[in-house]
């Protein structure tokens, strides 16, 4: 840890020295109890928060809603955060992107039936798969994958394009190109496959050989692991 | 038609871009409990999706900001019970913002106002002689060297700002540049990284395989001491039981021997009672001067088959000496034949001080018809030299039955 004991009792009285720290300092000392630091963290993503909320939900105050639920969440989660594992930002792109993910299914099913939305924090076994590009900063993956996205199909991008930019469902997406949801699905399927062998290739991260010698087998460019 | 694994794989991708209904979710989390490729797949589709695609659609988004987002967040969390007090702390740094931003407007200002006199200057220096010939000097208008100088000025300014925006873009190409290979550099250790943590997982899976062998030796060598330690338990047992045996057998084979000794001594005895020519003759010393002592021994004398001879208190001090043999031997009185020696006495009886000699030589015992015994120093004489105790003539007819 960068910020003595010591230092966390002035950190307390002299809030603006906060805006001098770290993301991952302001995490640690708002696990000591200093709440402020949350406030300065929110001052400094939220704006990101909101605009990927945005994209995703299309409702600027469901976005709001959003940002402020994840933001609850990184004050409640702050003592599971370890700055070993990754900076805050990627850990805060996690908790924004699931909880995004969560308030749009929320809010489809709600139009069907009245369902309270789930409060579960963050799916561990989706983020914590072993030795992947999550060892990677996350500029790096933002920067790689702009580079892939522009080789990828056009059909391809189109469909990457409406589910994250536009934040379209499959069945919205089926409904603007007249094709099947199952069809949308699979593109989107291929589509995060090639990104995701590009972005492998890229950085030089490579399958565990004991999957690869096992039954490995390339289909339209894209990796097929399973043995 | 989806193979099994490629149906998982696209559940990954539903699930990473919010498209799996609960259903999906609950078998694709099913699935990658023993499934590592897919847990790998996921948190790289998960990845991409939050670090890549959700930060590039931010980047593209035009939306706007709500003013107030901050304090309405912060009215949120206090009622919620977080104690936070940042607001005296977020009004700073909005009054330094709208500070920035007079200075900005007012920097903007100044330059539209020196390109609009720039403008007007131009147009005056370069416009017809004419208009400049007609053009009245008005009262109040700067003198000609007076603009020339604030003209002068301004683009001394201008130059300034020009080679400052020139160095800045330098600098920023050359921070791209380092920021490039930053990156770069980044990549090549994640890749050495990625490396160091297969081989360590190879390593590991190593060790895992050596310490599973030892394990196994150590319990092959455990349950081979535990069948040592049985078969010894075993072997003494079957000593102690062998060993048994043996005594039994020995103890059985004296009894037999026993057995066959009274057996032999019966019919001895039998032949010895039933026996037509037995003499039974009762021995006596004499001492020096002719008169009998007690009587010392006694023979059964079965003539040209056996002779028993058994002797009295031999070892009595006042007779013999300690350590001494007493031999018995044979002759014909009144002949040359040579003494035979019959053999030595053994006791018989300690504790009656008995002792006894047979002898059962047929041819030898024809030859003789009187015997007596000697002491001698050893067991191993060539003749009788020792002195003569007590003698027994044989020749007398049978006195039994």
């Amino acid at each position: 840890m960068s910020v003595p004991d010591d230092e966390l009792a002035a950190l307390i009285v002299s809030p603006s020295r906060l805006r001098t720290l770290t993301d991952e300092d302001l995490m640690t000392v708002l696990a000591k109890g200093c709440n402020d630091a949350l406030a300065v963290l929110f001052e400094r993503h939220s704006s990101l928060v909101f605009r990927i909320a945005r994209a995703i939900l299309r409702d600027d105050g469901e976005a709001e809603e959003t940002v402020q639920r994840v933001f609850l969440d990184v004050f409640k989660a702050v003592r599971q955060f370890n700055s070993d594992r990754g900076n805050f930002k990627t850990w805060l792109l996690q908790y924004a992107y699931h909880r995004t993910l969560n308030r749009r299914e929320h809010l489809h099913a709600k139009r069907f039936y009245n369902r309270d939305e789930l409060d579960e924090l963050m799916p561990e076994e989706l983020f914590n798969g072993p030795g992947g590009l999550l060892c990677l900063p996350q500029q790096e993956i933002t920067c790689l994958v702009s580079q892939v996205l522009a080789k990828l199909e056009d059909r391809e991008r189109r469909v990457i394009e409406l589910t994250y930019f536009e934040g379209l469902t499959a069945e919205e997406i089926a409904r603007t190109t007249g094709d099947t949801a199952p069809s949308v699905r699979h593109v989107l399927y291929g589509a995060l496959a090639r990104l995701r062998s590009e972005l492998r290739e890229k950085s030089k991260i490579t399958e565990p050989k004991e999957k690869l010698a096992s039954g490995a087998a390339k289909t339209k460019g894209i990796l097929v692991e399973h043995p | 038609m989806l193979n099994t694994h490629e149906h998982f794989e696209e559940l990954c991708a539903a699930a990473a871009s919010g498209q799996a209904s609960e259903e999906e979710m609950a078998e694709l989390k099913s699935h990658m409990e023993t499934c590592p490729t897919c847990q790998r797949v996921v948190s790289d589709f998960m990845a991409i999706s939050a670090h890549g695609l959700a930060p590039l659609a931010a980047a593209k988004s035009h939306a706007v900001i709500p003013s107030g987002m901050t304090g309405r967040f912060l009215a949120r969390a206090r009622s919620e019970g977080i104690d936070v007090s940042g607001e005296d702390m977020l009004k700073a740094p909005a009054r330094r913002r709208r500070a920035l931003f007079s200075g900005l407007v007012a920097a903007i200002a100044a330059l539209i106002l020196i390109a609009g006199f720039l403008v007007f200057r131009y147009r005056k220096s370069f416009g017809p002689e004419r208009d400049r010939a007609q053009m009245p000097v008005q009262k109040g208008t700067p003198s000609p060297d007076a603009s020339q100088a604030e003209q002068q000025r301004l683009q001394q300014q201008l130059a300034s700002a020009r080679a400052e925006t020139t160095s800045m873009e330098t600098e920023m190409r050359v921070l791209h540049r380092e920021l490039e290979s930053v990156i770069q550099a980044r990549i090549s250790l994640n890749s050495r990284l990625v490396e160091a943590k297969h081989k360590n997982e190879r390593i590991e899976s190593g060790k895992a395989q050596w310490e599973a062998r030892v394990s196994r030796m150590e319990a092959d060598i455990q349950k081979s001491r535990s069948e040592k330690i049985a078969n010894d338990t075993e072997l003494a047992l079957q000593e102690a039981e062998l060993g048994a045996l043996r005594k039994q057998i020995s103890d059985e084979s004296e009894a037999l021997e026993q057995q066959e000794a009274l057996v032999s001594q019966g019919a001895d005895i039998r032949d010895l009672v039933v026996a037509r020519n037995l003499h039974i003759i009762d021995v006596h010393d004499r001492d020096g001067e002719g008169k009998d002592q007690r009587a010392f021994g006694r023979i059964f004398y079965t003539e040209g088959k056996s002779l028993v001879f058994y002797a009295y208190d031999l070892s009595d001090p006042r007779k013999v000496e300690a350590k001494v043999s007493f031999h018995l031997w044979g002759e014909r009185l009144g002949t040359d034949k040579p003494i035979s020696n019959l053999g030595i006495f053994h006791s018989d009886d300690a504790n009656d001080s008995r002792w006894v000699l047979a002898f059962d030589d047929p041819s030898v015992l024809a030859q003789i018809d009187s015997v007596f015994v000697t002491v001698e120093p050893s067991e191993t004489v060539r003749g009788p030299r020792g002195r003569r105790i007590l003698f027994a003539f044989l020749g007398d007819r049978p006195n039994h039955p």
